[in-house]
Formats: structure tokens, C-alpha cells, sequence
């Protein structure tokens, strides 16, 4: 944590009239200052023809990710994840060349994972990790 | 533990009565201030603790340090948005940049952290132990002499006898001397009704906030909230919100009344009532306040027009939230909340132009009235009752 944590990303105040602009405000206010991810940045995703919606990338403080890079979605609780959103996710990430993380557990290795930031009226950010594809099963004896 | 009886003292962030001055039963002066009031009795004038609307998120923030403490241990209203329930991020990151002693003030997520790490520590010691005795064992078998590392009294290693404050030792590399006070407690839009409703909480934000009463401010900023808007964009295509009356698209199942009616029942009657999405459910009520027990009841809110409702649950959605809020010790109640029809619903709104903003509100909540149903799962061949 440094003194630039405690301000938000430069980027952030130009989308202040976006109309998704309250859940991704939460999401990075608690990426920043709650988890404490740093390097965080915001990517516009062109979902098919809908409008845009913002993605956010970071790279967590130690712990279980490792410090790898990681993406968040934020998306507020009354919305309906239909699987074309999801879909839309991936695909624009593809589309516009991000770079894609990996699950070590995907059935083929090939499948890329994101973090859905869920945003509650009463401050809660609850995530949820979504993987384009199958997952192997756990083993017994891993955490 | 009195200390938290005697911090968490007042129900509610409302004053019943000014402060009076001791009362000595043999001495007759000190009977005026209480006789007094009690022919004269008054409720004190409140001072209410001032808000603003955030309407991407559909709540109120508060940031006054004060104002903050008040509404907390007065009746746990709202919740830091960067902490668990009461904002304590400010002491968490001061202490995780060494700012703060290693013992000073714990809050509740640093406990919890602590207490984890030292179970986490135990079961590693333990595993430890029983893999040495594994291998003694081994050695009996085979004859061998058991070596003195192995031997029952002898010392762990040095990674599980190490002092626990190394593993939650503060960094502060870029020495970082103050923290600024980042976070603000959130309240949702049921929560500061009612506060608002007890003369405690003022609102402040967007234009008409004065002439609209708060009941209506807030059913709209729901119904536009973009999680909402399809169904809208979908009914009224082609329009702009400026075009359409309010009545349009605001529903008697609009997600605010709905939450308000039952936030309001279930505060009537002494519940602490708080978010439950972490459990898959809309309330978690609390006895007396999450500072004191769990959780016992798990709250989902299921809005009917007449016969009509909207959402359902499916035989193995059901049983999916039972058995987690089983899981989690807690009881599943679903809580039916009968809204007026809609053409009764649209006579009632109209009647704000010529109402009392809170004789209007008043009205409408009346129109809505709450059917509980408790679930268990019994297993006939386990429970004897």
C-alpha cells in the first residue's frame, strides 16, 4: 500500500456517467483499499451489440492467487447473468486481445477464469469465480 | 461482556426522554424534575444525523465519524463498505502498516483473523505429533532405536513454535505515515426510510428532494436502477424516463416497497434486521444485534399481487437454500408479502398530491401485509417429535 492507494484510478471519474458506474465504483473502491490488489486498470468490453461495460484487472496482495494478474466484473445484485453475458465476457476479452487467465483445473488447460464482483445495496461485494468451461474435479485432499 | 451491554445499550438511535438528574428518594427537591415530567412529558425534540443518496448503488452513505458511532450502537443501522459490519478499516490498515501496536484495540475481523491462525497453528502441531508417533511406531516394529527427534517429549520445529505476530507482522514499504479516513457507512434505502420516518436521519441529494416524499424518491430511483430497466425498456419501448409518468413503472411489487414493508414488520417487532446475501437470502434478523449472537433467522422475501407472483421457487431451489441455511445453523422463513392490486396501487399513489407526505407513506405501507411460513427438513425415522 502506498499513497497513491488512497485516491481511485485516474480513469475512474470520466465514467462517473455510465449508467453501471455505482457497482464499479464499489468493486474497486474495495479491490484498492479492502483486498488491497494493486496495478489496478479498467478495460471497456464491447458486449456483441450491447452497450460497453467495464472490466477491472489487478493483481492480488499474497495470499491464494499468487500475485497473478486477475479480473473482476462487477455487476450489481438485481441483474440477470444470463450465459450470453458471460459469453459476451469471454468473447470480447478474446476480441480485444487481453490477456487471458488460465485455470490450472480447466479440463483441457485451455479454459480462462474471471471474477464476477457482485455489488449489494447495503455495501457487501460478494465475487464469484467463473470459468469458460469445465473444471476438473477436486481432489480430495486439496484446501 | 457488560461492555457490550452497556455500549449497545439503546434499541433504536431515538431519545425517549431528556437526561434527569439522580433521584434520592428521602430528599423532595430531587422528586421535581421527574414529577415534572412526567405531567409535562414531551418527546425530546431529535437530532438527526445528516445522508446523502448514492443512485448507482440504490443507498445512503454517512460519513461523520460521530454520526456513524451513533447509528451503529444504536440499533446496528447500516454497514462499512470496507469492512464486515461496523467501518473499522481505518484501524485494520493502520495496523497493517505498523502504525498501530500488535495488541492495541482488536476489532472484530482482526479476532477473528487471530483466532483462525492459531487453530490453523494447533492442527499443524498436532499433525506434527501424530506423524511422529506414526513413525516411533515404525521403528518399534522394525527394532529399531528411536531417535531423539521422534521421542514423545521432544521439541517442534521452529516454524510451529514461532511466535504468531511474525506471520501477521505489518509492511510498510513506501513508509507510509497517515491513512486517511476512506470509509463511510451504507445504509439501504428500507434502513433509511425508517430511520428518516423516526426523525433521526435527514436525506440529502438530487433536486425534489423536499416536495417528493421519501417513500416515492426512493420506489423510483429502484425502479430506474439499471438491474431494473429491461423489464421497463421492454414494457415502454422507445421512451425515455422523463416521458413516463412514475406510475407507469412503478410497481406494488417494486423491490424497495416490498423490502420496506418487511424490514418495517420485522423491526416492529425487535428484530435486527440485516442483509443476507451472503447466505443466498434477503434478511438476516438478529436477536438483539450481530454484536451479540448469530443470525437464528434466515429471511426470503417472496412478493404476491392478488394471486400473481412473480417469482417462484422450484422444488430443488428450495431444497438447495435449506439445506445451506441448515448447514449454517439457521432457520429459513419465507415471508410472503402481499402487495396491493394494481389498480387500487395506482388510486393510492395519486393520492400524494393532496396527503401529509407521511400520512401518504403511511397509507400505502398499510396497503401491504406480510404471511410468514418457517421451513425444516425432518427426517421421519431421525426425529422423534
Amino acid at each position: 500500500m502506498n499513497k497513491e492507494s488512497f485516491k481511485p484510478i485516474e480513469v475512474l471519474h470520466t465514467l462517473a456517467t455510465y449508467p453501471f458506474f455505482g457497482a464499479l465504483k464499489a468493486v474497486e473502491t474495495d479491490l484498492r483499499l479492502g483486498q488491497q490488489w494493486d496495478e489496478l486498470k479498467i478495460h471497456m468490453l464491447k458486449m456483441y451489440s450491447e452497450k460497453e461495460r467495464p472490466l477491472l484487472s489487478g493483481i492480488p496482495k499474497t495470499g491464494l492467487l499468487q500475485k497473478k494478474l486477475q479480473y473482476v466484473f462487477p455487476v450489481l445484485l438485481q441483474e440477470t447473468i444470463s450465459i450470453k453475458t458471460l459469453t459476451a465476457i469471454f468473447d470480447s476479452m478474446k476480441k480485444q486481445n487481453l490477456l487471458l487467465v488460465q485455470d490450472e483445473r480447466g479440463l483441457s488447460g485451455k479454459e480462462s477464469y474471471i471474477y464476477l464482483g457482485i455489488v449489494c445495496s447495503d455495501s457487501t461485494v460478494v465475487y464469484y469465480k467463473v470459468t469458460d468451461g469445465l473444471m476438473k474435479p477436486r481432489q480430495n485432499d486439496e484446501n | 461482556m457488560s461492555k457490550v451491554h452497556e455500549i449497545y445499550k439503546a434499541p433504536l438511535p431515538f431519545s425517549l426522554a431528556p437526561p434527569l438528574p439522580p433521584i434520592i428518594p428521602t430528599n423532595p427537591i430531587t422528586w421535581i424534575p421527574y414529577i415534572y415530567y412526567y405531567l409535562f412529558s414531551r418527546t425530546p425534540k431529535q437530532i438527526p444525523v445528516q445522508c446523502s443518496v448514492d443512485v448507482g448503488t440504490l443507498s445512503c452513505l454517512v460519513t461523520d465519524k460521530e454520526s456513524i458511532k451513533r447509528l451503529w450502537t444504536s440499533g446496528f443501522f447500516g454497514k462499512g463498505n470496507l469492512s464486515r459490519s461496523e467501518p473499522t478499516w481505518h484501524v485494520r490498515t493502520k495496523r497493517s502498516l505498523g502504525l498501530l501496536g500488535f495488541d492495541e484495540d482488536l476489532v472484530a475481523e482482526e479476532i477473528t483473523a487471530r483466532r483462525r491462525l492459531q487453530r490453523k497453528r494447533f492442527k499443524a502441531q498436532r499433525a506434527y505429533r501424530e506423524q511422529c508417533a506414526r513413525q516411533r511406531q515404525l521403528c518399534i516394529e522394525r527394532g529399531e532405536e528411536v531417535p531423539d527427534y521422534l521421542k514423545e517429549d521432544a521439541e517442534l520445529p521452529k516454524e510451529l513454535t514461532e511466535p504468531l505476530s511474525s506471520s501477521l507482522s505489518a509492511q510498510n514499504p513506501s513508509e507510509v505515515t497517515f491513512v486517511p479516513e476512506l470509509e463511510h457507512l451504507q445504509l439501504t434505502f428500507p434502513e433509511a426510510f425508517f430511520l428518516s420516518s423516526l426523525g433521526t436521519l435527514v436525506v440529502n441529494g438530487t433536486d425534489n428532494f423536499s416536495s417528493t416524499p421519501l417513500l416515492h424518491v426512493f420506489a423510483e430511483l429502484t425502479a430506474k436502477s439499471p438491474g431494473f430497466i429491461t423489464e421497463i425498456w421492454n414494457e415502454f419501448p422507445g421512451t425515455s424516463f422523463s416521458q413516463l409518468d412514475p406510475s407507469n413503472y412503478i410497481r406494488p411489487d417494486n423491490t424497495f416497497l416490498v423490502e420496506l414493508a418487511a424490514y418495517y414488520y420485522f423491526r416492529q417487532q425487535g428484530w435486527v434486521v440485516k442483509g443476507g446475501t451472503k447466505f443466498s437470502v434477503d434478511y438476516l434478523l438478529y436477536k438483539r444485534g450481530p454484536v451479540f449472537s448469530h443470525a437464528e433467522l434466515a429471511i426470503l422475501l417472496l412478493p404476491c399481487i392478488g394471486d400473481y407472483q412473480k417469482q417462484n421457487l422450484k422444488w430443488h431451489e428450495l431444497h438447495c437454500l435449506n439445506r445451506t441455511i441448515g448447514q449454517v445453523k439457521k432457520t429459513l422463513v419465507l415471508c410472503y408479502v402481499q402487495c396491493p392490486a394494481p389498480e387500487k396501487f395506482k388510486d393510492l399513489w395519486q393520492r400524494q398530491k393532496n396527503m401529509d407526505p407521511w400520512e401518504w407513506s403511511k397509507l400505502i405501507l398499510s396497503n401491504y401485509s406480510i404471511q410468514c411460513v418457517t421451513l425444516r427438513r425432518w427426517v421421519p425415522d431421525r426425529n422423534r417429535d
